[in-house]
């Protein structure tokens, strides 16, 4: 073997091996790069996946709290109509105040319960100015009614101060130790407090 | 004869060079696959599905409109609804105020 063949064999052999190395990491590179893709691929999977359903749970929890005030618009829509009930029969009863009914029947049965809750036979009337002034030269007439209402005697003062009420009466005894209060506005709070849930069942079937 | 085998020993030198630096390149090869398929990772982990959290969001405040509107809707009926009774109930709280809360 001449040594120029020597030389071709050698340099061949080594290209050989060069290319065999060479092969060899660019397979083991793209093995690298397929593995880290198949494995990116599976992380994006699974992020996407908690990504959605992070999102799901904020669907239903955002829809059920915007269902959780529906309900209370609902619920406060029937009390604002409740509400309305008491305002339109508030103004109803405060424009009643002055009529002939109101001091020839109202005031009179009013003062009899007050009477009748008290217990006794003489009783004073607490009212605010403007009746205070009507009804001073109504007290005898009252007290008759009243008496014909009670069934007995029943005599009416009426006492020195008046109160800041917007209408009917608060009947005491005349040491002014017992109370009994028809004040419109005492009347009013008592309605609110006994029939609030009777007119709300009423407009809205109890629901 | 000499030379001859100096010149063997060059060529096996220059032959044993090339293979050197053939595993330095196949290591290069790998080193930057390694570092390519670190990146891969890397952003995958740093993805944030924007528009799946954009598509989310707005499926979010659409169907919250549809419930919002609905209530909206019962409370209107209910309004209206109680109309019907409406005058009835005030009659019940005058006739009561009257009557000074005694049946």
């Amino acid at each position: 073997m001449g040594i120029e063949e020597l030389r071709r064999e050698i340099l061949e052999e080594a290209e050989r091996k060069v290319n065999e190395i060479l092969s060899e990491a660019r397979a083991e590179a793209d093995k690298i790069i397929r593995d880290a893709e198949e494995k990116a691929r599976m992380i994006r999977l699974s992020r996407e996946q908690e990504v959605r359903k992070r999102m799901e749970e904020r669907l239903r929890s955002e829809l059920s709290l915007a269902r959780i005030e529906g309900k209370k618009l609902i619920v406060n829509t029937k009390w604002e109509v409740v509400d309305q009930v008491f305002k339109a029969a508030w103004e109803r009863f405060t424009g009643f105040r002055g009529s002939k009914e109101y001091y020839g029947d109202f005031l009179p049965r009013m003062i009899a319960l007050g009477v009748n809750k008290i217990g006794v036979d003489e009783v004073l009337i607490h009212v605010n100015k403007e009746d205070a002034t009507r009804l001073k030269g109504l007290l005898g007439k009252l007290s008759k009614d009243v008496s014909k209402l009670v069934g007995r005697n029943i005599k009416i003062g009426l006492a020195n101060d008046y109160l800041d009420i917007v209408g009917g009466v608060v009947v005491s005894d005349v040491e002014e130790k017992v109370y009994f209060n028809a004040s419109f506005e005492a009347l009013f709070n008592r309605a609110r407090e006994e029939l609030a849930v009777s007119i709300f069942e009423l407009l809205f079937g109890g629901g | 004869m000499s030379s001859e085998i100096d010149m063997l020993l060059e060529i096996e030198r220059e032959a044993e060079k090339r293979i050197l630096d053939a595993r330095a390149e196949a290591e290069k090869i790998i080193a930057d696959a390694k570092r390519r398929a670190g990146e891969l990772i890397r952003e995958a982990e740093s993805i944030e599905f924007r528009d799946i959290e954009a598509e989310y969001l707005d499926r979010i405040r659409v169907e919250k409109e549809k419930v919002i509107a609905e209530y909206n809707s019962m409370a209107k009926e209910l309004r209206d609804k109680s109309r019907d009774k409406f005058s009835e109930a005030v009659d019940m709280v005058y006739k009561w105020l009257l009557e000074g809360g005694v049946e």
